[in-house]
């Protein structure tokens, strides 16, 4: 391996760690694709597909302040300036988020709310032996 | 402009450390991210020309909580100082010390106590042995308390492998390949080494943890 390409894996790999630190803080966009992934039950080259990213641009993209949905325009400004930095389909990125917020919302209700939710799902019947 | 590494002028580091800084503060979603492109593997190199001999785990811990505590609390760094690589590298090793100062007490308490051990078997049919009457008492206490640390260190290994993981975080080892090897991990690179190594050092902290907050 070159210097060159030894120094780009240092970097990469730091950029990993720190991105996957990142999942534990909420400001970071990488809290809310880690949610999405336990949601969809997607691993990262699954999330990557999903965005239409290659795995390595997951980093950095997982390091950008995650969009701010105080007023609808600086969401869409922050989705913008998100989606044209990394190439990715702004309907894509703000339906991930939208499913998010809706996840933590949902977390966030009072346990009265939740179990009115529970109660109020459709019955699935075990299928038959 | 994304360098990786400022081989321009101080003065081309600094313009870019305010820009980054005040789009920051300006909210702009992409600056945390630019910022950890442009800084951490500078603030890392820093670190490892200075600390060529500690753990690459430790350096990289610095160096992410340094980027990490800026971008908590970016009013912290004050543009017209020092520049924001320097603001970094002074941050991410003030951690380090920290991390170091820490290791070193622990290391030091275990060095302790070996001592009092020794010099406890040592005066064992001696003439002047009464003299020792207290320190011996002070050392049974020692031993009951390595004797639980023990027990615990039992409890929370699930098999002989971390069994072993655990003496070695117990004193103070701070080498990767000294866990690589345990691990048998040691034809992976080196980073993916650290990463594994890592994973497995915070699990056993945690399940030590446990087992001591159910003795306190």
């Amino acid at each position: 391996m070159s210097h060159q390409e030894d120094s780009d894996k240092s970097k990469a790999d730091l950029l990993n760690l720190t991105r996957r630190k990142a999942a534990n803080r909420p400001f970071f966009l990488a809290a809310a694709l880690e949610i999405f992934c336990q949601l969809e039950q997607l691993d990262q080259a699954g999330l990557a597909a999903y965005l239409k990213l290659e795995p390595g641009q997951l980093d950095l993209l997982g390091l950008c302040r995650r969009p701010d949905s105080t007023t609808p325009a600086a969401f869409q400004r922050d989705i913008r300036l998100i989606c044209e930095r990394f190439g990715i389909a702004p309907l894509q990125l703000a339906r991930l988020l939208r499913r998010v917020a809706a996840y933590e919302a949902l977390q966030a209700a009072p346990p009265t709310l939740n179990n009115f939710l529970m109660a109020a799902r459709d019955y699935e019947e075990e299928p038959d032996e | 402009m994304q360098p990786t590494e400022f081989n321009q002028s101080d003065k081309g580091e600094r313009e870019l450390g305010i820009e980054l800084h005040q789009r920051l503060l300006a909210a702009d979603p992409l600056a945390s991210s630019d910022i950890a492109d442009a800084y951490l593997t500078p603030v890392m190199n820093a670190l490892k020309l200075k600390y060529p001999f500690t753990d690459p785990t430790l350096l990289s811990d610095s160096a992410t909580e340094a980027y990490f505590n800026y971008v908590d609390r970016p009013s912290s760094f004050d543009p017209a100082g020092r520049s924001l690589l320097g603001y970094l590298k002074m941050s991410a090793e003030g951690d380090l010390k920290n991390a170091l100062a820490k290791l070193k007490l622990e290391a030091a308490r275990l060095v302790s106590l070996d001592t009092v051990v020794e010099l406890s078997d040592s005066y064992r049919n001696n003439p002047i042995e009464e003299e020792f009457i207290g320190r011996q008492a002070a050392t049974e206490k020692i031993l009951a308390w390595r004797a639980q640390q023990a027990a615990d260190m039992e409890l929370a290994a699930d098999t002989p492998l971390d069994q072993q993981l655990l003496e070695l975080l117990l004193v103070g080892e701070r080498r990767t390949q000294a866990y690589a090897r345990l691990l048998q991990i040691e034809d992976l690179s080196p980073a993916e080494q650290r990463q594994i190594v890592k994973r497995h050092k915070d699990r056993l902290r945690v399940r030590l943890k446990r087992r001591q907050a159910q003795h306190s």
